[in-house]
């Protein structure tokens, strides 16, 4: 709902993502915000800002192909490996330098996605999801057990730092300004992504499949492409991941990764672009909350942090799809409307 | 190399946990069948099973009889809570939600024993005694018989029970379509809380099976995540199915890994179920023995 006074007599104006004023400055003030940051924040928190940024970007994808698609992956974190590592092999074989793996990585991430979406035609629901957890533990399978000298196995494998131009990122604070603006132009990819021709099609199809096809939508080649789209996203922030650390293993792209991601989007709520931020900034806060707490804590509950951390997040996935299944964005939405109406509100 | 001595030993040993497959399987249709959820927690609930049982034999020290019949009442009440606080609020929500409910739990499960009995394995109470048994070259566990047996009478009982009891009919009459049930005075949330009793008691005897042979922590349930693909290879419909599609699962892991482990470094035994689900999903979606729906997209 828009603020009194504001009136949409154009198409463009209805599409606007920033439509007034207010909107200018608090958003101009955000991104003075997010640059700013390592100015006054202790450096240690520099990584769990890289991580939040890398996660969005992989749980945008993902809301994309379930948010607005809603086709169900759980083998999010195997592509997500996918991208690391073959932009990993690939930069490591051909000496190719870290702008140009990166895509690759993306593109092979992108491959895997079509191949195991390309069922989701014939298999919808539960189906499409054990599907896809079956690929995941597939895919893990062959990066773990495939020859030692082109993956490492289990034994891992070093990433060459990026560089560009002869600019080497080495600390967090040169790597914050890298990925931040890649994390704000995949956001608004994906947000024009969302309201354009495709995201319609999209949500056409998540609505009603049978319909869709009526009004002329493929389904097929929709669906192909909303995994598509969510793989590259997911190979994008698993070499960023990958290059940041500078180390790959296999055990850093477990199954329960997957379901973290869908968690946030649960929290975030389904079909909305801006409530990736949010599930992924709860969670990733909640997450540092304790594991900062984990010294605290370890010793009354004998060592056990990790295990309570996967409960709490599991009743925060449970509180959220009974009383609150449309999330924090839709929380959100009924803020903006209090506040734009406020002191006549009704 | 492989020796046909380590062939046939290996083929029995894969039909008997197949059994055990076939087992946790039931369970699983059990659910999924009446009240049209996929329960991706099923692996927890079999390891929670695993640990009430522990809980009453080990650390209240109640004699088995005793131990056992209060483990599974606590199991049923288990199954009911799930069902009742769970997912009944969440009828007529779309799928993502059901799945990531029973998600969430198989979360919350393995969270939550960790914390209460700690991040260790702990080691089962003996039920079977661990024996070898052997017939010719052939040899075998007592504890596969025994699980094999069960699943067998689980198999035929629950097939009887569907068949020809009321109640048993009454729950096919709620998992053909709910409204129409309630609307010849069936209730449905009563069937379905004996529903998911059941699928709860089925799991955590499967459960404490699995954990003779390995132990009771989350290993327990890792291997009934096997459950999954058996189900869906007989097509989520058919008990009965559920004892062969689990001896078909059981064989065809122990053969991959005797034949393919070398080349893959091992881990055959625990992929090589997933391989089996991808192969069906994509062949045949409504597996062996399941209904093939007409759907026209």
């Amino acid at each position: 709902m828009q603020p009194c006074g504001i009136l949409n007599y154009k198409y463009a104006q209805d599409m606007a993502i920033v439509r007034t004023k207010l909107q200018w400055g608090l958003w101009i003030a955000f991104l003075i915000f997010l640059f700013s940051m390592p100015l006054f924040m202790p450096p240690i928190w520099l990584v769990f800002l890289n991580f939040i940024m890398i996660t969005v970007i992989t749980v945008l994808g993902l809301q994309l192909l379930i948010g607005f698609c809603g086709q169900i992956s759980l083998m999010h974190s195997a592509t997500m490996a996918v991208g690391a590592y073959s932009s990993a092999i690939i930069a490591r074989t051909f000496a190719i330098p870290f702008w140009l793996s990166v895509p690759c990585g993306m593109l092979a991430a992108g491959v895997i996605g079509i191949v195991f979406g390309a069922p989701s035609l014939r298999v919808k629901g539960y189906y499409l999801a054990l599907a896809t957890m079956a690929a995941h533990f597939v895919i893990v399978f062959a990066i773990a057990h495939a020859p030692l000298d082109i993956t490492g196995g289990r034994i891992g494998l070093d990433v060459p730092s990026a560089t560009i131009g002869g600019f080497a990122f080495k600390n967090d604070l040169s790597w914050y300004y890298l990925i931040l603006p890649i994390t704000l132009i995949s956001g608004l990819f994906a947000k024009n992504l969302a309201r354009g021709k495709i995201g319609r099609a999209l949500v056409a199809i998540r609505d009603n499949d049978l319909t869709a096809e009526a009004v002329g939508i493929n389904l097929f080649s929709y669906k192909v492409l909303a995994f598509f789209i969510c793989s590259l996203f997911a190979g994008l922030a698993g070499s960023l991941q990958a290059y940041y650390i500078g180390f790959l293993d296999i055990d850093q792209f477990t199954f329960w990764n997957s379901i973290w991601y869908l968690g946030m989007i649960v929290i975030g709520g389904a079909g909305s672009i801006l409530g990736v931020l949010f599930g992924v900034v709860v969670w990733r806060l909640l997450e540092y909350g304790i594991l900062l707490a984990g010294p605290v804590l370890n010793p009354l509950l004998g060592g056990t942090i990790f295990p309570l951390l996967n409960a709490v997040f599991a009743i925060l996935i449970i509180i959220f799809l009974i009383f609150e299944p449309r999330g924090l964005a839709h929380r959100w939405e009924l803020f903006k409307v209090s506040y734009r109406l406020w002191p006549y509100s009704y | 190399m492989v020796t046909p001595e380590m062939l046939l030993s290996g083929l029995i040993s894969g039909v008997l946990t197949g059994g055990l497959y076939g087992l946790l399987a039931i369970s699983f249709i059990l659910i999924y069948k009446a009240s049209g959820v996929l329960n991706f927690a099923q692996g927890e609930m079999a390891m929670v099973g695993a640990y009430i049982i522990f809980f009453v034999l080990v650390q209240l020290h109640l004699p088995i009889i005793l131990g056992l019949l209060v483990g599974i009442i606590l199991a049923g009440l288990f199954g009911w809570v799930i069902h009742e606080t769970a997912l009944r609020p969440l009828i007529g929500q779309p799928v993502f939600s059901m799945m990531m409910m029973t998600v969430a739990f198989s979360l919350f499960f393995r969270g939550i024993t960790s914390v209460i009995w700690g991040p260790i394995i702990l080691p089962a109470p003996e039920l079977v005694p661990l024996k070898t048994l052997s017939i010719g070259i052939a040899k075998f566990s007592l504890v596969g018989v025994v699980s094999f047996v069960c699943a067998g009478l689980a198999a035929i009982g629950f097939t009887i029970f569907f068949r020809f009891t009321k109640r048993g009919l009454l729950m096919r009459a709620v998992c053909e379509d709910h409204q129409l049930a309630e609307a010849t005075g069936i209730s449905v949330r009563s069937i379905l809380d004996q529903v998911w009793i059941l699928a709860a008691v089925v799991a955590t005897v499967g459960g404490v099976l699995v954990s003779q042979t390995t132990a009771v922590g989350d290993i327990t349930a890792n291997v009934a995540m096997k459950a999954l693909p058996v189900a869906l290879l007989v097509g989520l419909e058919s008990i009965p199915g559920a004892l062969l599609g689990g001896v078909i699962i059981g064989v065809s892991e122990i053969v991959a890994s005797l034949y393919f482990d070398s080349f893959t470094r091992g881990g055959m035994m625990e992929t090589f179920p997933f391989v089996v689900m991808l192969l069906v999903l994509i062949i045949r979606p409504y597996g062996l023995f399941g209904l093939k729906r007409i759907e026209r997209v």
